[in-house]
């Protein structure tokens, strides 16, 4: 597996041809073992579906000894190692993502469920009946991909995305599902909104969900909505 | 220390947009939240070295035009960056230069006559509340917001410098941009005769630009490439969107996406990329990465010579 260039500080490596739950956890081990080698010289880093892209101060160390560096770590060794309890599917480390499914709140709720040839009950109880598992981060500071959505509610994006999607709008694209965090332009369908707050700049870390762990939908009601702090 | 004893630029003023800008925000990535930082970062460095002030210091970024503030103390100041008429108090000052400015009195940054983004450095810097280690605002984000015409900027109190300092620059007015970039991300997957004619055609810089990102129209980049998994950008990636107008990717980028990319613009060609005006043609012109290393190596010496150059220079 080769390093190869991102621009001037940065090293990329394609981890696996397609993403995989196991894909990410070998991203995210491989992620620490590399800050921690290169201490001072780690600018940053990026987790992508099936990539690691890292950031560095080359004048701190210089390229030629980073590309070393890396070339020489076991990856295989390394990726496997990794498997906490940060990756459990088990319930007791799953996020729990409360939503209010409501056509008041979800402008394609109905449209979607009628699309698909289903009752809206049965599109929530597919929508809430699994845990997702958060393969990157990005498009909005604690925005998440989270996937894989079930086939039978899978549709592509909006022709014209909106303007300005509501905060706390639970959301699908292809067979993928979100929660925007805040208000922002967004081309996905909107089935639900959840009051819980995703990204806080005060919080360590300032998002709530992270990269390689699990996510489920709880329904709930108005009433248990409003009293989460939603608002309608 | 009471809010009267604090110092602070009164702004009135505010043109295009004006805001606070560092050098960025770094280490959070994972999270989503992007770079952001000072655009051009070769003038914001000379204007923090004409105040005297620490490279990570923070400025005030002016896009375009107009902008006005008084001053509650005493202190020094420098506007560079995009060639605009300035005046304390009416009266004409120039540009790259450290200026001294008393209480109360105003400062006026015109309409740029080239170039783009202007940086206001005070010396002390701008002290306005760090999030995630950076005063740098990305309004996309809700981190921090955009100056308004009213607001008050809290200024270090470290008083005036002691000595002033003048770049004399030629303005940084090109009449074509060659970008080197260092190729890479999807590069492999395109034909030699795509990147050839990539190389080889004279972009201008399009309409649609902020500090996300600067849209390129020429004849379409056909990639070939369709189906990607989203991946990290970074600054300066040459994005390739499916109606084929190359997108150079800037300080407020996304953190993620999933066009294919032909590689990224080095830092001191985005900067002068950000300043160029609508329909500058445009090149790419491939460089490897230890030419890059090179580049910015010499760079940073340009850079740091030019305050050696003012310091023997200043009476």
């Amino acid at each position: 597996m080769d390093w190869t260039p991102a621009g001037e500080n940065a090293l990329r490596l394609v981890l696996s041809e397609h993403p995989s739950p196991s894909t990410t956890q070998g991203l995210v081990a491989l992620q620490q073992e590399i800050r921690e080698l290169l201490s001072n010289a780690w600018i940053d880093s990026a987790i992508g579906y099936t990539t690691l892209t890292v950031f560095i101060d080359f004048t701190h160390y210089p390229r030629e000894r980073v590309q070393r560096l890396l070339a020489s770590l076991d990856i295989a060794k390394i990726t496997a190692r990794y498997a906490g309890d940060f990756f459990s599917s088990n319930d007791a480390h799953v996020i729990a993502l409360p939503t209010l499914y409501s056509p008041d709140v979800a402008p394609d709720l109905l449209s979607l469920a009628e699309h698909k040839g289903l009752s809206l009950e049965e599109l929530i109880a597919i929508h809430s009946g699994q845990v997702y598992f958060a393969y990157a981060n990005g498009f909005a500071p604690g925005f998440s991909y989270l996937g894989e959505v079930d086939e039978r509610l899978a549709v592509p994006r909006l022709a014209t995305p909106r303007r300005a999607v509501p905060a706390g709008s639970v959301a699908i694209a292809d067979r993928q599902t979100a929660v925007y965090p805040k208000v922002s332009p967004g081309g996905w369908h909107i089935i639900g909104r959840c009051p819980t707050l995703l990204f806080d700049v005060n919080a360590t870390p300032p998002t709530l969900i992270n990269i390689g762990q699990w996510v489920r939908f709880e329904p709930i009601d108005c009433e248990q909505f409003v009293a989460l702090g939603g608002e309608l | 220390m009471t809010e009267s004893t604090l110092n602070q630029l009164i702004v009135s003023d505010v043109g295009l947009l004006a805001v606070v800008q560092d050098q960025g925000r770094f280490g959070y990535l994972d999270s989503g939240i992007t770079q952001g930082g000072a655009i051009d970062g070769f003038a914001y460095r000379l204007g923090q070295r004409l105040v005297g002030n620490s490279l990570s210091a923070a400025a005030i970024e002016i896009t375009l035009a107009g902008f006005r503030c008084c001053f509650s103390h005493d202190t020094s100041i420098a506007v560079t960056g995009a060639d605009a008429p300035i005046a304390i108090d009416g009266h004409d000052k120039p540009m790259n230069t450290t200026l001294f400015v008393r209480s109360g009195s105003e400062l006026t940054i015109g309409h740029s006559q080239h170039g783009v983004y202007s940086y206001l450095s005070i010396a002390g810097g701008v002290c306005s509340e760090p999030v995630l280690g950076s005063r740098s605002v990305v309004m996309r984000d809700g981190i921090g917001a955009n100056l308004c015409p009213g607001d008050s900027v809290p200024y270090g109190d470290i008083g005036p410098c002691l000595s002033a300092y003048q770049y004399a620059a030629p303005p940084r007015t090109e009449s074509q941009l060659n970008l080197r970039y260092i190729p890479g991300f999807q590069t492999e997957l395109i034909s030699n005769a795509v990147v050839d004619t990539f190389h080889n055609t004279r972009f201008s810089v399009g309409h649609n630009r902020d500090r996300m990102g600067i849209r390129l129209s020429g004849p379409a980049v056909n990639t070939g490439v369709s189906k990607l998994w989203s991946e990290s950008t970074c600054l300066g990636a040459i994005q390739i969107p499916p109606d084929g107008q190359p997108i150079v990717l800037l300080a407020d980028r996304q953190t993620v996406g999933g066009y294919p990319k032909l590689g990224a613009v080095l830092s001191v060609d985005c900067a002068r990329l950000s300043q160029a005006s609508i329909g500058t043609p445009v090149k790419f012109i491939a460089v490897d990465p230890t030419e890059a290393d090179r580049i910015l190596w010499l760079e940073k010496n340009y850079e740091a010579e030019l305050t050696l150059a003012q310091l023997r220079s200043s009476p």
